[in-house]
C-alpha cells in the first residue's frame, strides 16, 4: 500500500497526536507514581509515510520531554472506516521493568569529554561520551548532512570527505579505527598507518591525525587532545564581524528560503541558560548555556513576510541537537495553547507567537568544491557556511552545527502610552484587548503551561485577516509546565512575583530543598504588571519595579500603589484602582481561583457609566506648602537617599539628616536675630559717635 | 564628611530638645521610610504625609535659635547700644 501524500492531513494528524496526548499526562499528572507506560495508538484512514510517523514519534518525544516518569510506545493503525479520518488514544498500562527502562541519554556532561580537534588556528569541538558506541569522524559532502559524531563542516575542504575514521571514549581511552571509505586517502595516527581490517587503535590524550592522499602526495594535519570537559558552555566571543553585510540563507520547514540579516553592531551576543535532563538522580536537571544573537529575516521572493530569529550558539554540536530538541517541545507546547484559541501556526489569533525550530539547513548552494589539502585557513574562515561564527565573533570556530535558529513572525510592539496619556482616567479603551490576553493567559494554563516571563515588553499586538486585533506574548523559549522547579526557570526579576523572588532568595541557602512552585502564579503577577502599565501608563510603572538595596519593590505593597493609582484620577475612579491593584495583594493570585479573565470582567464592570470624556482633570494633587525650609526639606530626602542603608536605616537616617538641619537652621535663625535686634540698633550711636569726633 | 554646626551650649542644648526620635514616632516611620524609597509620581502621597512633619522639626530649631538670638540681643547688645547713646550725648554736651 502506497502512502498519499496530504500534509495537511498528516499536519492534521501530528497535531491532534500531540495534543491527546498532552492533554493525558495533565489530566493524569496526579496519580503519577514511579514510571508509566502510556500506549499512544494513532488510527488513520489512510496509511502515513515513514517520515510522517518519525516526525509524529518526535513530536510525541518533546511533549513527553517535560515528563520524566513517562514511557511511550506509539502505534500506527490503519482503518478506512474511521470517524473524520483520524483517532488517537492514549492508555496509560502496566508493564515490565524492561518495557519501563528508558535509552541512555545521548551524552551526560557528568561522564564525558572534550574532543578539541586544531588545523592552525582553527578549532573543532565535540563532546565525546564515554560509551562503547563508535562515533563517525569525517566530513559530509553535502552542506546540511550534519548528522551526529565527530563532523567537520563541509567547508572545511582541508580534510577529504566522507566517513574515514571512528572515534569513542571507551574504558577511559581514546580509540580509533579506519572505516573502510576511500581507499587513495592514507590515514596515520602519530605516524602509525591505520588500516581497515585491524582493530581498534589505542591512542594517547593527545596526538595528530595526518590524511595523505597516496595518488598525489598532499596531506593535511589535524591535532587531536581531549581535554577535561569542565564547563559545558561555549567560549567566550570575541569582535563580532558582519564580513560583506550579506544576509545568511536558511531553509524554513516549509521549504522557503529565508535570508537572515546580519544582527545590528550594538547586538552583542548574551549568555542564556536552558533547563535540560541530566542522567544524574542527585541533578536530574542542568543548565545549558548557549549565546544569543537576536536578528531578523525576510523570505526570498516575498521581501514583505519577515520574521524574528534567534541565533542560539552552543558549546559543540551535540548540545545544539539538546537545545534544538528542547526548543521544539516548547515549539509544541505553544502550539497546543494557541491551537486551544483558535490559532494555527500560520495563522492568529494567538496566545504565544508561534516559533519554528529551523532544522540547520542551510540555503548556502553553489558547485560543489571537491577537497583541497593545501587551501589555507582564511578560505575555511571565509566561506558562506561559517558566516554565523564570525557573527558571533568565534570566526576561529568554523562549525555551523553548534548553531540553533528559531524564527517566529515579526510582530509590532505595542507601545504603552506614557501617564501624560493617562492623566484624566485609566485606558480603560485597552481593555478588549487586554481580555485577549487574559483568556489566552487562562487557556494556557488550563493546559498546565506557564509562560514564566510576562512582562510589558513581552508583549505584541496581531492583526488577524478579518482585521481583529488583538495581545500575543512573544519570547517563548522560556515556556514551561506550569509547575517546575526555580532553578528550571528563566524569568525577569524586576517583573517576577513576590513567590518566585521569595524562593530564590531560599534557595540560595546551602542544603535547601527546591520544592516545584504554581508558575500560574508568576504568570498572573506579571500579567497584572502589563495591565497596570496599559491602564495607568508606563512611566507610573517602571519605577515602582524598581529594587532598593534590601530587594523591596513598590509593587511589593499594594496599598501604596492601591494609593497612587486612585490620587491620580477623579474620585469616581476610586473603585476601579482598588480593583486595578487587588492582584498585587499577598496571595490574591494563587490557586485555581484566580482567573485572569474574570478580573477584566472585573474591572470592565468597574468602569464609570459616564464617558471618560466628561472626565474632568483631577484635582492637582495638593502638596504642603512650600514653607520657608523647603530647601532643607529637599537635602534631607536626598541625604537619606543617598546613604546606602536598608529599609529599617532608611528612617535613622533621615532622622540624622533632620538634626544636621536644625542645628543649621537653628544657628541662622540665632544670627538674624542679633543682627536685625542687637547689632543693627548698635549702629545707631556707633554711627553718631563716629560723626562726632570726626567733626571735631 | 558633613561638618558639624557650632552653636552656643545653651542653644545647641535646646535644639538637642526637639530633635526627632531617632526612628520618628510609630504613626508616622512608614510613612517618613516610603518618602525616602518611593519614585515619583509613587512618591506624592508620601510626600504630602511626610514633609510638614519634616518641616515643623525645622521651624521648632529656627524658633529655637531665634528666640536665643533674640534673648542674646536684648540681654548684650541693647545695654551696650544704651551705654554707646549715653556716652555720645556726654561727649556732645562736654564739647
Amino acid at each position: 500500500m502506497t502512502a498519499d501524500i496530504d500534509p495537511r492531513f498528516e499536519e492534521a494528524v501530528r497535531i491532534e497526536a500531540t495534543t491527546k496526548f498532552h492533554d493525558f499526562l495533565v489530566r493524569g499528572k496526579a496519580r503519577a507514581a514511579g514510571a508509566t507506560l502510556v500506549k499512544i495508538r494513532i488510527v488513520t484512514a489512510r496509511t502515513l509515510s515513514d517520515p510522517v510517523k518519525a516526525k509524529i514519534r518526535e513530536s510525541l518525544l518533546d511533549v513527553r520531554a517535560n515528563h520524566r516518569d513517562i514511557r511511550t510506545r506509539v502505534t500506527f493503525t490503519v482503518d478506512p472506516a474511521v470517524p473524520r479520518g483520524r483517532e488517537v488514544r492514549c492508555d496509560a498500562v502496566d508493564a515490565s521493568r524492561e518495557e519501563l527502562a528508558e535509552p541512555p541519554p545521548e551524552f551526560d556532561d557528568d561522564r564525558s569529554e572534550l574532543l578539541v580537534l586544531s588545523w592552525g588556528a582553527l578549532r573543532f569541538e565535540f563532546v565525546l561520551s564515554a560509551s562503547p558506541k563508535w562515533l563517525p569522524f569525517g566530513r559530509p559532502h553535502a552542506r546540511h548532512d550534519y548528522g551526529p559524531g565527530v563532523v567537520l563542516p563541509r567547508s572545511m575542504l582541508a580534510v577529504p570527505s566522507g566517513r574515514l575514521l571512528d572515534f569513542r571514549f571507551h574504558n577511559g581511552e581514546l580509540e580509533l579505527r579506519r572505516y573502510p571509505h576511500g581507499p587513495h586517502v592514507a590515514v596515520t595516527v602519530d605516524d602509525q598507518l591505520l588500516i581497515v581490517e585491524r582493530g581498534p587503535h589505542v591512542v594517547g590524550r593527545r596526538g595528530r591525525i595526518t590524511f595523505t592522499d597516496v595518488t598525489t602526495g598532499h596531506g593535511c594535519s589535524l591535532d587531536y587532545e581531549l581535554q577535561d570537559w569542565l564547563v559545558g558552555q561555549p567560549s567566550v566571543p570575541g569582535e563580532p564581524d558582519h564580513l560583506d553585510g550579506s544576509p545568511h540563507p536558511v531553509v524554513h520547514e516549509s521549504g522557503r528560503l529565508l535570508l537572515i540579516e546580519p544582527p545590528r553592531t550594538t547586538n552583542k551576543p548574551e549568555e542564556r541558560l536552558f533547563p535540560v535532563p541530566s542522567s544524574s538522580p542527585e541533578r536530574p536537571m542542568r543548565h545549558l548555556v548557549t549565546h544569543v544573537l537576536y536578528s531578523e529575516a525576510s523570505e526570498r521572493g516575498r521581501p514583505e513576510n519577515r520574521w524574528h530569529v534567534k541565533m542560539y550558539r552552543c558549546a559543540t554540536p551535540q548540545h545544539a541537537a539538546q537545545l534544538r530538541r528542547y526548543l521544539r517541545t516548547q515549539a509544541v507546547l505553544i502550539e497546543q495553547v494557541n491551537a486551544s484559541v483558535g490559532g494555527t501556526a500560520q495563522a492568529p489569533p494567538w496566545v504565544i507567537a508561534p516559533v519554528h525550530v529551523l532544522s540547520g539547513r542551510t540555503g548556502v548552494t553553489g558547485p560543489q568544491q571537491p577537497t583541497d589539502l593545501s587551501i589555507p585557513e582564511q578560505e575555511v574562515v571565509s566561506d558562506p557556511e561559517n558566516r554565523l561564527s564570525a557573527w558571533f565573533g568565534v570566526a576561529d570556530r568554523p562549525q555551523p552545527a553548534c548553531f540553533v535558529l528559531v524564527v517566529s513572525p515579526l510582530l509590532t510592539p505595542v507601545g504603552w502610552p506614557m501617564a501624560d496619556m493617562r492623566a484624566s482616567a485609566p485606558g480603560v479603551e485597552q481593555l478588549p484587548e487586554l481580555y485577549t490576553l487574559a483568556v489566552g493567559l487562562d487557556a494556557m494554563h488550563k493546559r498546565d503551561i506557564a509562560h514564566c516571563d510576562i512582562k510589558p515588553a513581552n508583549v505584541c499586538r496581531y492583526l488577524t485577516a478579518d482585521n481583529r486585533s488583538g495581545y500575543v506574548l512573544i519570547d517563548g523559549d522560556s515556556v514551561a509546565r506550569a509547575t517546575a522547579q526555580l532553578p528550571e526557570l528563566r524569568f525577569s526579576a524586576a517583573y517576577a512575583s513576590p513567590e518566585v523572588l521569595y524562593q530564590r532568595h531560599r534557595m540560595r541557602a546551602p542544603g535547601r530543598e527546591r520544592p516545584e512552585i504554581d508558575l500560574r502564579e508568576h504568570d498572573r503577577f506579571g500579567f497584572a504588571l502589563v495591565v497596570l502599565t496599559a491602564l495607568a501608563g508606563e512611566d507610573r510603572v517602571t519605577p515602582m519595579l524598581t529594587q532598593d538595596d534590601d530587594g523591596r519593590r513598590t509593587v511589593d505593597s499594594p496599598d501604596v500603589v492601591a494609593g497612587a493609582l486612585a490620587a491620580y484620577w477623579p474620585e469616581h475612579w476610586r473603585p476601579f484602582a482598588v480593583e486595578l491593584a487587588a492582584p498585587l495583594r499577598p496571595n490574591a493570585l494563587g490557586g485555581d481561583d484566580w482567573s485572569a479573565t474574570r478580573w477584566i470582567d472585573r474591572l470592565r464592570s468597574l468602569v464609570p457609566a459616564r464617558p471618560s470624556s466628561s472626565d474632568s482633570p483631577p484635582p492637582e494633587v495638593v502638596l504642603p506648602p512650600a514653607g520657608r525650609h523647603a530647601r532643607h526639606v529637599d537635602e534631607i530626602r536626598a541625604e537619606a537617599r543617598s546613604e546606602l542603608v536598608g529599609h529599617k536605616g532608611r528612617v535613622a537616617a533621615v532622622a540624622g539628616a533632620v538634626r544636621r538641619h536644625q542645628l543649621s537652621v537653628a544657628r541662622h535663625a540665632y544670627w538674624r536675630e542679633i543682627a536685625v535686634r542687637g547689632l543693627l540698633p548698635m549702629a545707631v550711636p556707633l554711627i553718631l559717635l563716629a560723626g562726632l569726633l570726626m567733626g571735631r | 564628611m558633613r561638618y558639624e554646626e557650632v552653636l552656643p551650649g545653651a542653644l545647641r542644648g535646646a535644639v538637642e530638645r526637639v530633635f526627632p526620635p531617632q526612628d520618628f514616632d510609630e504613626s508616622i516611620r512608614h510613612v517618613i521610610g516610603d518618602w525616602v524609597l518611593l519614585e515619583e509620581p509613587t512618591a506624592t502621597l508620601s510626600r504630602r504625609e511626610a514633609e510638614p512633619h519634616v518641616h515643623s522639626y525645622l521651624e521648632q530649631a529656627a524658633a529655637m535659635g531665634a528666640s536665643y538670638g533674640r534673648a542674646f540681643a536684648l540681654l548684650v547688645l541693647l545695654p551696650v547700644t544704651a551705654l554707646l547713646l549715653v556716652l555720645f550725648f556726654v561727649l556732645l554736651a562736654l564739647l
